[in-house]
C-alpha cells in the first residue's frame, strides 16, 4: 500500500511580495536554482539544452559578483528551456528570479505571467501581466491573456475593457472580437454577441470556436435554422482561432524532442506534405528509434510518396521490433499486396490474426485480400468476423455485402445490406450497394427502381463520382428511363476514360442502355468503389 | 470499519492505458435490510501470461484479486460495520474490472449487478439468499469491448430496466502504444491513440433476457470514447434521456423521443463541447438541479489544463456553459477530475459538488521523489452558495487533502443519518469512505421511490414543497459520476426547517402522485399507486 502524503498537484504558490521585494542587488534574495531533471534518462538534444543553460546560471551564481542583467538573462534563458519542456514549476522559479534581476524587461514579465497562468495561479498571473502591460502598453497578446483570465473568473467588465483595448490596438485581432462575443453571451445579450462574433467570423470564416458560439447566440435569439447551420459548420475537425503569440512561439520553438518532430510530421501528413512528413518522422526516429507508432507513420508517409522499398524496410524492422503489432503487419501486408506479393501479404495477416484475434482491422484486411483473389467464401468469413468485432465499421459491412453479391447470393445480400444501411444510415458505400441491388439484381422480386433511384440520389449528394453516376444510371434504366441512364453512364465513361485501372464494364453498360436494356449485374468482378470525379453528368427528370 | 480493500491496477511496465483508468464501486442494498452495502471492483494483470507478483506494484500477499462485496451490518448491529461476504455471495468477478451498475432488472425486489470490464462484462442476478448467479450468457448482455460506466434505465417505459453500457477505446495487448513526455520519457497514451468504440443499449424483454438494440437506436453509427453516463429527463417530455461523457471527443446527449427513438443532439443543445467549440476530456458526470430552478443541469470533470464544466439547463434541454459564473473554472485547472457527484453536504437544500482527482500524466515532482506511479492529486469540495454559485471549500476538509489516484466517487447515506456520505475508489490504493459529519442542526427528509414489487423506480422524480420555501427537485438515479452506482434514495436537505413537507412524484410511467404531510428526520417509502391525486400523463 502506498503511503499517503499531502500533495498540492503541480502548483507552486509564489507569494507576489517576493517578486516585488527582491532587489537587483542580492543573489541571496533569489529563489534557489531549480535542480536539473535526471539527465541520463533524456535524449541527447534536450539533455544538452538543459545542461548548458543550467551550467551557465550555476557558473554565474558561483562568481557572486555578477551584473544583475547578466544573471537575469541567464535565469530567463533557463526558464525558457524548462518552459519548452513543460516543467512549468521550474520555469516559474527562473522567471521570478529573472524578473527580480531585470524588472524592466517585458519578456520575463510576460513569460512569468504565462507560467502562473499555466499553473492555475490566476491572481498572480493577472498581477504579473499587468506589470508587463505597464512596460509595453497595448501589447495585444498580454491584453488578450488578461482578458481571458478575467473571463474565466467572470470579471466581465474588466474582460470587456481589455478585449476592446486589444481590438483598438489591432483591429484585425479575431480573438478580441471573439472575446467580446463571449462576454456578451455570458450576459445573455445575444444580439450584441452576434455583432461581435460576426466580425470575428468575417476575419476568419473557418474558426470553429466562433462558429460554435455564433450558433449558440442565434439559438439564444430562437433563430434555430441559422443556429443549426452554424452548429453543423462548427463540427470537427476543429480549427482554432488564429492568434500570434510571438514570445510563446519562441519558447515552443526551443523544443527539440521526438514528440515535437512527430507532431510536425503528423501536421505535414494531414496537409498532404508527405516529403516534409517523412523528414520529421525520420528525425523523430533518430531521436527515439523505439517508437513503433512513429516508425509506422514514417512507413505510411513513404508509401504515399511511392517509396515502397524504403517503406517495406521500415515495416520489416517494425515487425521485428514488435512482432505482435498487428497494425504494422496490416500495413506491411497492404504494401506487399500492392507489390503483387499476395502470398506473403496473407502470411502476415494470418500472423497478425494469431497475435490479435480480436482486431476487426486485421480481419477486414484479410477479407479484402481474399476477395481480391477471388476467394469469396473465405473473404466472407473474415468480413463477418470483422463486423462482429466492430459493428460500427462500415468497411466490414460493405465487404460482407459486396462479397455476397459476388457470390450471386442476391437475396441474402439485399437483406444484409438493408440491415447495414439501417445501422449506418450515413454510409455512402452501403447505400450504393443497396441501390445497385435494387436496380440490377437478376431477380424481379428483389428490384425496386424507385427506391434504387432515391438511394442513388441520396448517396450521390455532393459527390459526383464514376461509381455514383453508374449507380444512378442503373436505377434510371430499371425505371425505363434509358435516355437519362445513358446520359449518366456517358458522364461516368468520360470520368473513367483517362484513369488507371480496369473500367471495361463502363462502356458495356452504356451500350446496354442505348439498346434500352437494363443492367442485370449490380457489380462486376474486380469492380471497386471509384472516387474518380465526373464533370457535369446527366439529369434526372 | 471492515472495508478492507486495496485496488490493484496490474501495472506491468508496458503502459497499458487500462492500468490508470479503474476502478469503481457501488452503494446498494443487496440484502434488502435498509442499509447500503458496498461492492468494489478490482483489477488484475492485463496480460494473462503474467502473474500479479510480476507487477511493478504487486498487491500485498494474500490479497484476493477479485471484486469484493461488503455487507453493511448497520441495521443488525446499530453501528457502521462492514463484512466481506464475497465468498458467500458466489460472485466470481475476476475480469479486468472497471465499473458497476446496480438495478433490479427482473423486478423481483432484489438489486442485481452489472459489472463492466476490459473484456467480457458480467450480469449478476441477486438470488435473494445472499448469493448471486452469473446470468450474462442467458440474459444476452455481454459486451467484450472495453466497457466503463453503465446505467440501468427504463428508456422505453415498459416498466423494465434496460441497460446502457458505455464503451471506451479499442485497446488490446497487440495494439498497445507507448507515448512519451516532452522529455521523450515513456508515458501512457491517451484515448486519441486508439479507435473509439460504440456504446450498447440492451432492451429488457421482461423475461430475463435482453435484446441489443444499439443498431436500431443509432448507437452503432456514433462511436465515442465513453467514460461516464448519467440519465435524466432534460427536456421534461416525460422520457428519460441519456448523456454520455466522452474522453477527448464531443459528448453525446441522446434525447429520448419516446417509442424507442433516441436522437443525438449534444452539439445543438450546447452540451457536447466547451465554450471554445472544442471537445474536452470528459470523464465523470452528474446531473441535478444545481440552480434551484426545477430542471436538471449537468456537471462534468476534465483533464489538467481544462476546466470542469457546468452546463445550465434552461428547462427545455438547451444548455449554456456557466462554469465561469459558477466559480468552478480556475480551481479545476490544476487537477484531472474523474468521479463527480452532486450532493447536499450541508443539508441546506442546495446541491454541492465533490470532485475526486488523479492525474493521467506523470507529475514530475512526484516522479522525482521516487513515486513509482506519480499521479496522486487531492480531491475537492465545492459548496453551493445558492443558485449555482460555488465556493471552493476543499481546504476546510482535511480528508480531501490526502492525495490518491482517485477515480470513482459514489454517494449515498451509508449510516442512514440523513446526510450523504462518499465512497472514493482509488486506483492502486485503498478505498475511502468519507462519512458526512454535518452538524446535527440541519433537518432532512428521505424518500424511497418504489413500485409495487418493491423495486426502486429509477428515473422517478420527486419534488418537495414547503411553505415559504422554493420547491426542491431530485431524481432517483444510480448511474452518475465515474464507474459507480449511487444510492438511489432521494435525500432532501431542509436546513433548520422542522415543518412537514409534501412530496409530489412523477413516476417513469407518467403517473403523478402526491404525499402530503411527510415528517422530516426519516426515510419514507413512497409506492407507486398509493399516493394521492393519482393520474396519468
Amino acid at each position: 500500500m502506498k503511503s499517503q502524503r499531502r500533495v498540492i498537484g503541480s502548483r507552486l504558490m509564489v507569494p507576489l511580495f517576493v517578486t516585488t521585494a527582491l532587489c537587483a542587488c542580492s543573489q541571496s534574495a533569489l529563489l534557489p536554482l531549480p535542480p536539473l531533471p535526471d539527465l541520463e534518462s533524456l535524449n541527447s538534444v534536450p539533455r544538452e539544452q538543459l545542461r548548458q543553460r543550467h551550467a551557465a546560471v550555476a557558473a554565474l551564481l558561483r562568481t557572486g559578483a555578477t551584473e544583475p542583467e547578466q544573471l537575469g538573462y541567464a535565469f530567463g534563458q533557463l526558464g525558457e528551456i524548462f518552459h519548452a519542456y513543460m516543467d512549468v514549476t521550474s520555469a516559474q522559479t527562473c522567471y521570478v528570479n529573472a524578473n527580480a534581476l531585470q524588472p524592466d524587461v517585458f519578456r520575463w514579465a510576460y513569460l512569468l505571467g504565462q507560467a502562473e497562468r499555466t499553473l492555475g495561479n490566476h491572481d498572480a498571473a493577472t498581477s504579473v501581466f499587468e506589470r508587463a502591460l505597464a512596460l509595453r502598453p497595448d501589447d495585444v497578446p498580454t491584453l488578450v491573456w488578461l482578458a481571458e483570465i478575467d473571463l474565466e473568473q467572470h470579471r466581465l467588465t474588466s474582460a470587456r475593457r481589455r478585449f476592446h483595448q486589444a481590438r483598438a490596438a489591432d483591429p484585425g485581432c479575431v480573438k478580441a472580437y471573439f472575446g467580446l462575443g463571449l462576454v456578451a453571451l455570458e450576459e445573455d445579450d445575444y444580439a450584441r454577441g452576434i455583432g461581435h462574433l460576426e466580425k470575428a467570423l468575417a476575419a476568419q470564416p473557418e474558426a470553429s470556436p466562433v462558429l460554435y458560439n455564433l450558433a449558440l447566440a442565434y439559438r439564444g435569439l430562437r433563430d434555430m435554422e441559422r443556429a443549426a447551420t452554424l452548429f453543423e459548420q462548427s463540427k470537427e475537425p476543429h480549427t482554432p482561432i488564429s492568434f500570434e503569440d510571438p514570445l510563446l512561439g519562441e519558447v515552443g520553438n526551443l523544443r527539440e524532442s521526438a514528440n515535437v518532430y512527430v507532431r510536425r510530421g503528423m501536421m505535414a501528413a494531414d496537409r498532404g506534405h508527405f516529403t516534409a512528413a517523412t523528414q520529421e518522422f525520420g528525425r523523430a526516429l533518430a531521436a527515439n528509434p523505439e517508437r513503433m507508432a512513429t516508425r509506422y507513420n514514417f512507413a505510411s508517409a513513404l508509401l504515399k510518396l511511392g517509396r515502397r522499398r524504403e517503406a517495406l524496410g521500415q515495416l520489416q524492422e517494425l515487425i521485428e521490433q514488435v512482432p505482435r503489432y498487428s497494425r504494422g503487419r496490416v500495413l506491411l501486408a497492404k504494401a506487399l499486396a500492392d507489390d503483387g506479393d499476395d502470398a506473403r501479404a496473407e502470411e502476415h495477416l494470418r500472423r497478425a490474426a494469431e497475435f490479435d484475434p480480436d482486431s476487426g482491422h486485421v480481419h477486414l484486411a484479410l477479407g479484402n485480400l481474399l476477395r481480391n483473389n477471388g476467394r469469396f467464401e473465405e473473404a466472407l468469413a473474415s468480413y463477418r468476423r470483422a463486423q462482429q468485432l466492430d459493428p460500427g465499421a462500415g468497411a466490414a459491412r460493405f465487404g460482407v455485402s459486396i462479397t455476397l453479391v459476388q457470390l450471386s447470393r442476391y437475396e441474402e445480400a439485399l437483406t444484409t445490406t438493408e440491415g447495414s444501411v439501417r445501422a449506418l444510415p450515413d454510409n455512402r458505400e452501403l447505400k450504393t450497394v443497396l441501390a445497385r441491388l435494387l436496380a440490377a439484381a437478376p431477380m424481379d422480386s428483389l428490384r425496386d427502381g424507385m427506391r434504387a433511384l432515391r438511394l442513388a440520389t441520396a448517396a450521390a449528394a455532393g459527390h459526383h463520382t464514376v461509381t455514383l453516376a453508374e449507380t444512378r444510371a442503373m436505377a434510371l434504366a430499371e425505371l425505363g428511363r434509358f435516355d437519362e441512364a445513358a446520359g449518366w453512364q456517358q458522364a461516368a465513361l468520360e470520368g473513367a476514360r483517362n484513369a488507371e485501372g480496369v473500367f471495361e464494364w463502363v462502356p458495356r453498360r452504356l451500350s446496354l442502355y442505348k439498346q434500352e436494356i437494363a443492367c442485370r449485374r449490380p457489380w462486376e468482378p474486380g469492380e471497386r468503389i471509384s472516387s474518380l470525379r465526373i464533370e457535369g453528368g446527366g439529369s434526372d427528370r | 470499519m471492515g472495508l478492507d480493500f486495496v485496488h490493484f491496477n496490474g501495472m506491468s511496465g508496458e503502459y497499458y492505458l487500462s492500468e490508470i483508468m479503474g476502478a469503481g464501486g457501488a452503494l446498494f442494498d443487496y440484502d434488502g435490510d435498509g442499509d447500503l452495502d458496498v461492492y468494489l471492483v478490482q483489477g488484475r494483470m492485463l496480460d494473462p501470461e503474467k502473474t500479479a507478483s510480476e507487477a511493478l506494484l504487486p498487491p500485498p500477499v494474500g490479497t484476493p484479486l477479485s471484486d469484493r462485496l461488503f455487507r453493511n451490518d448497520l441495521q443488525d448491529h446499530h453501528e457502521l460495520r462492514f463484512r466481506d461476504v464475497t465468498e458467500v455471495s458466489r460472485i466470481e468477478a475476476d475480469g479486468y474490472g472497471m465499473g458497476v451498475a446496480a438495478g433490479d432488472y427482473d423486478d423481483d425486489g432484489r438489486i442485481d449487478l452489472y459489472v463492466t470490464n476490459l473484456g467480457a462484462n458480467q450480469l449478476w442476478h441477486n438470488d435473494g439468499d445472499g448469493g448471486f448467479t452469473d446470468v450474462t450468457r442467458v440474459s444476452r448482455t455481454d459486451d467484450p469491448r472495453w466497457s466503463t460506466s453503465a446505467a440501468f434505465v427504463d428508456f422505453d417505459h415498459d416498466g423494465s430496466l434496460d441497460l446502457y453500457v458505455t464503451n471506451y477505446v479499442d485497446l488490446r495487448i497487440a495494439n498497445n502504444k507507448v507515448c512519451a513526455t516532452e522529455h521523450d520519457q515513456p508515458e501512457y497514451c491517451g484515448p486519441l491513440s486508439y479507435r473509439p468504440q460504440t456504446d450498447r443499449l440492451f432492451r429488457n424483454l421482461g423475461d430475463g433476457t435482453f435484446a441489443d438494440v444499439s443498431s436500431d437506436v443509432g448507437l452503432i453509427a456514433a462511436p465515442g470514447p465513453g467514460l461516464g453516463v448519467v440519465t435524466a429527463d432534460f427536456d421534461d417530455n416525460g422520457w428519460i434521456d441519456i448523456y454520455v461523457a466522452n474522453d477527448q471527443a464531443p459528448n453525446k446527449l441522446w434525447m429520448n423521443q419516446g417509442e424507442g427513438v433516441l436522437l443525438e443532439e449534444g452539439l445543438p443543445r450546447g452540451s457536447a463541447v466547451d465554450a471554445q467549440g472544442r471537445a474536452q476530456a470528459s470523464m465523470g458526470v452528474d446531473a441535478g438541479d444545481i440552480d434551484g430552478d426545477g430542471d436538471e443541469d449537468l456537471f462534468m470533470t476534465h483533464l489538467l489544463m481544462e476546466v470542469n464544466t457546468l452546463y445550465e439547463n434552461d428547462g427545455r434541454g438547451l444548455f449554456t456553459d456557466r462554469t465561469a459564473a459558477a466559480g468552478l473554472g480556475p480551481p479545476s485547472i490544476g487537477a484531472t477530475g474523474f468521479g463527480a457527484a452532486l450532493l447536499d453536504v450541508e443539508g441546506n437544500g442546495w446541491l454541492d459538488l465533490i470532485v475526486v482527482n488523479g492525474a493521467v500524466r506523470t507529475i514530475r515532482s512526484l516522479r522525482s521523489a521516487g513515486d513509482p506511479l506519480p499521479l496522486e492529486q487531492p480531491n475537492q469540495l465545492f459548496l453551493n452558495r445558492g443558485r449555482g454559485r460555488f465556493e471552493d471549500a476543499s481546504a476546510q476538509e482535511p480528508t480531501l487533502a490526502l492525495a490518491h489516484i482517485s477515480r470513482g466517487a459514489a454517494v449515498g447515506d451509508v449510516d442512514n443519518d440523513g446526510d450523504t456520505d462518499v465512497l472514493v475508489c482509488n486506483n492502486s490504493g485503498p478505498v475511502q469512505l468519507l462519512l458526512n459529519q454535518t452538524d446535527g442542526h440541519s433537518n432532512w427528509l428521505g424518500v424511497r421511490l418504489v413500485g409495487s414489487s418493491g423495486r426502486t423506480l429509477l428515473g422517478a422524480r420527486a419534488t418537495l414543497s414547503r411553505e415559504d420555501h422554493a420547491p426542491l427537485v431530485r431524481r432517483a438515479h444510480g448511474a452518475a459520476s465515474y464507474l459507480v452506482s449511487n444510492d438511489p434514495r432521494v435525500l432532501f436537505g431542509l436546513g433548520r426547517s422542522e415543518a412537514e413537507a409534501a412530496v409530489e412524484v412523477m413516476w417513469p410511467s407518467g403517473r403523478r402522485e402526491y404525499w402530503p404531510g411527510l415528517a422530516p428526520g426519516r426515510y419514507h417509502t413512497l409506492v407507486e399507486g398509493e399516493g394521492a391525486g393519482s393520474k396519468g400523463r
